[in-house]
């Protein structure tokens, strides 16, 4: 286990390395810099600037110098807002982001879990066709419309929240909806079929003709099994949610990571871009290497080695 | 003899998507105290289903439309949910034929043994429990069982865990044992372990035994009365020796034309039953075995046979070839005339 372990980590800077060269990488390709002006800038200030920030250099000295930043975690200064950092962004972002994320994700499992048991349970009935609806609703329309939707009728016209800002509570209440619906409905959908699929095992038979009650059967032979596709897919969920949708946080005025990740793209902030995809990649890295344990404890037949 | 189980005109009916499924079409028939009924036919036949029917068993689609199983002298058919789950498992138990995808993976199997001696005495205390649970498994002869008591069942081999899967059945000492082919997914040395225990198990707990398979060499190591089945009916009932010494039913005849011998002449080819089971979706109205048939005649794509009941009651079969009832001027060799006109 310790071995495997070692493993894991070791496997998982080597993706981190890649998923940095391959950013940097593609940004440098694209074309323009993070001074290309609509209004040219004099020549012997651009070289300035790019002395100043040494873009001058040839891509490999600057590629291995970002990578020995990255080992002392400096992720750099920003290109287009003097002063600042990246660390910077990603401090200030992050809390903002991290809290609407884990608010999400706590929302998510609570209430997708019960409505795929619960669809599954009512299969072809009108519990499981209304849930089954709505899921399908909630994945295929986008998180802006429901935010749209939701800021229009809860906080417009009935006012029980707040339209912007996350200085009080409720001001959570429609981001955390927003930003959760297309998980909930995904993960119920998964979780519905799942169940499904257990509940025609030949186990679950074998509960039935030991005379155990159907509550049992439920919760004792089939749940366990059922959430071993949904723990899957949540490692990735985590880390989706967690680092922020530039949707959603643009909509509600959060000051979250989501809006830095975007306009850094759009504005050449080679820094930025790099800072943030990076902390995106070994998020989710990380996540997944915990769901992969995770599943040790509940699935005796995957052992690691 | 008093009757553990009675089934009576039993009809089961699968509603699926693609249409209505008769899977059993009228079945009657007894097994009586103690004793170890073989249940033979090929896949299709209904003699899984009919048994699943017994403790209700059949899943979303499948339905008792009509028909009786009486057990002990109460309908099973009828009784409650919760009377229902006592039989389950404490009265009449169930083997089912593939011992990996029957036993839960996340489960260790001291647990899931342990379980079915709860879900009947709630009473019982853990270590008792445990206790029992230890006794079942060195029973079903897993050597080391105290060690293994805490494995997982992908830790085990086929038959180890069919072995688990008897001791589990067998944990509150049930009226009737079902086992629904339980050593077809085993090796053939594993196959005969399995029902030397069964075997042993019967003679010191005396639990009747319903043994289905297609196998009718693994019934004659273990079976005293055999039922065949076909198309969702039995065709023959028989006491073992003879079933083998003369079968009536031309279906039994072919089965047994089809087993192979080891001290057969190597000149003589095993003689397979041409053509293939009927589709159940679309029953014939007449015999099921009709169009496999060597003796089929005109009356036998009619009309189903009547059962008749031969040697003091102790044999029956359904087929026109034994009824007096058959029409005199009926063309034997129906089958065999390329027109297929009736004379």
């Amino acid at each position: 286990m310790r071995a495997y372990i070692l493993k894991r980590l070791l496997m998982m800077l080597v993706t981190l390395l890649l998923v940095t060269l391959l950013t940097f990488t593609l940004m440098h390709v694209v074309p323009g810099g993070p001074f290309t002006r609509d209004k040219q800038l004099p020549p012997s200030v651009l070289e300035a600037l790019e002395k100043k920030y040494h873009l001058d250099d040839p891509l490999p000295k600057q590629f291995l110098d970002y990578l020995s930043g990255l080992l002392r975690f400096d992720l750099g200064p920003s290109f287009k807002y003097t002063g600042k950092t990246v660390n910077d962004f990603i401090e200030s972002g992050f809390p903002y982001s991290g809290k609407l994320g884990l608010l999400t994700l706590v929302f998510v499992l609570l209430a997708s879990i019960p409505m795929g048991i619960l669809a599954a349970l009512k299969n072809g009935r009108w519990q499981d066709m209304l849930l089954m609806g709505l899921a399908t609703l909630g994945v295929t329309i986008p998180s802006f419309v429901i935010a749209t939707g939701l800021l229009y009728v809860a906080a417009f016209r009935l006012g029980w929240v707040p339209t912007f800002g996350v200085e009080k509570w409720q001001g959570y209440i429609l981001p955390v909806l927003a930003l959760g619906g297309y998980s909930i409905s995904f993960l119920a959908r998964l979780m519905r079929s799942s169940l499904l699929e257990v509940m025609g095992q030949d186990y679950i038979r074998t509960a039935r003709a030991k005379g155990l009650t159907e509550t049992r059967v439920i919760v004792r032979h089939a749940l366990r099994n059922a959430l071993i596709p949904v723990v899957t897919v949540l490692g990735p969920t985590v880390a989706g949610l967690l680092t922020g949708s530039f949707v959603i946080e643009k909509i509600f005025a959060i000051p979250g990571m989501g809006a830095h990740f975007v306009n850094s793209v759009t504005q050449r902030d080679y820094t930025t871009i790099m800072g943030m995809t990076v902390f995106y990649a070994a998020f989710l890295i990380s996540m997944v290497f915990l769901v992969d344990l995770f599943y040790c404890l509940i699935d005796p037949r995957i052992q690691y080695k | 003899m008093q009757h553990v189980l009675d089934i009576r005109s039993l009809h089961v009916t699968f509603h699926t998507g693609g249409g209505d499924i008769p899977a059993v079409r009228g079945v009657n028939l007894h097994v009586a105290k103690g004793e170890c009924l073989g249940v033979v036919g090929e896949s299709g036949s209904g003699k899984s289903v009919t048994f699943l029917s017994v403790l209700r068993l059949l899943g979303p689609t499948g339905k008792i439309e009509t028909g009786q199983v009486d057990f002990l002298g109460r309908d099973l058919t009828r009784m409650k949910p919760a009377q229902l789950r006592q039989v389950r498992g404490g009265r009449i138990a169930m083997v089912f034929q593939d011992p990996m995808s029957s036993l839960n993976p996340l489960l260790p199997v001291g647990d899931q043994v342990g379980e079915m001696l709860w879900a009947h005495d709630k009473r019982l205390s853990k270590a008792d429990r445990d206790a029992r649970v230890l006794e079942l498994l060195r029973m079903v002869r897993i050597p080391e069982a105290e060690k293994r008591l805490r494995g997982y069942p992908h830790e085990f081999s086929g038959g180890m865990r069919q072995r688990v899967m008897i001791a589990m059945a067998l944990a509150c000492k049930p009226d009737l044992l079902i086992a629904d082919e339980p050593t077809t997914a085993l090796d053939v040395s594993i196959q005969h372990q399995i029902l030397k225990l069964l075997r042993a198990l019967q003679a010191e707990m005396g639990t009747g035994i319903v043994f289905i398979t297609h196998d009718l060499g693994v019934i004659a190591q273990l079976c005293s009365r055999v039922i065949v089945m076909y198309g969702g009916l039995v065709m023959e009932e028989a006491p073992i020796a003879e079933l083998f010494a003369s079968p009536l039913h031309p279906y039994t005849q072919g089965l047994l034309a089809s087993i192979p011998s080891i001290r057969q002449d190597k000149a003589r080819r095993l003689c397979p039953i041409p053509g293939s089971p009927p589709d159940m979706s679309r029953p014939p109205a007449g015999c099921p075995f009709a169009p496999r048939c060597p003796h089929v005649r005109v009356i036998c794509t009619e009309r189903q046979a009547p059962c008749l009941v031969f040697s003091g009651g102790a044999r029956r079969c359904a087929c026109w070839l034994h009824s007096p009832d058959a029409p005199a001027d009926d063309n034997p060799f129906y089958g065999l005339a390329q027109g297929g006109e009736r004379p």
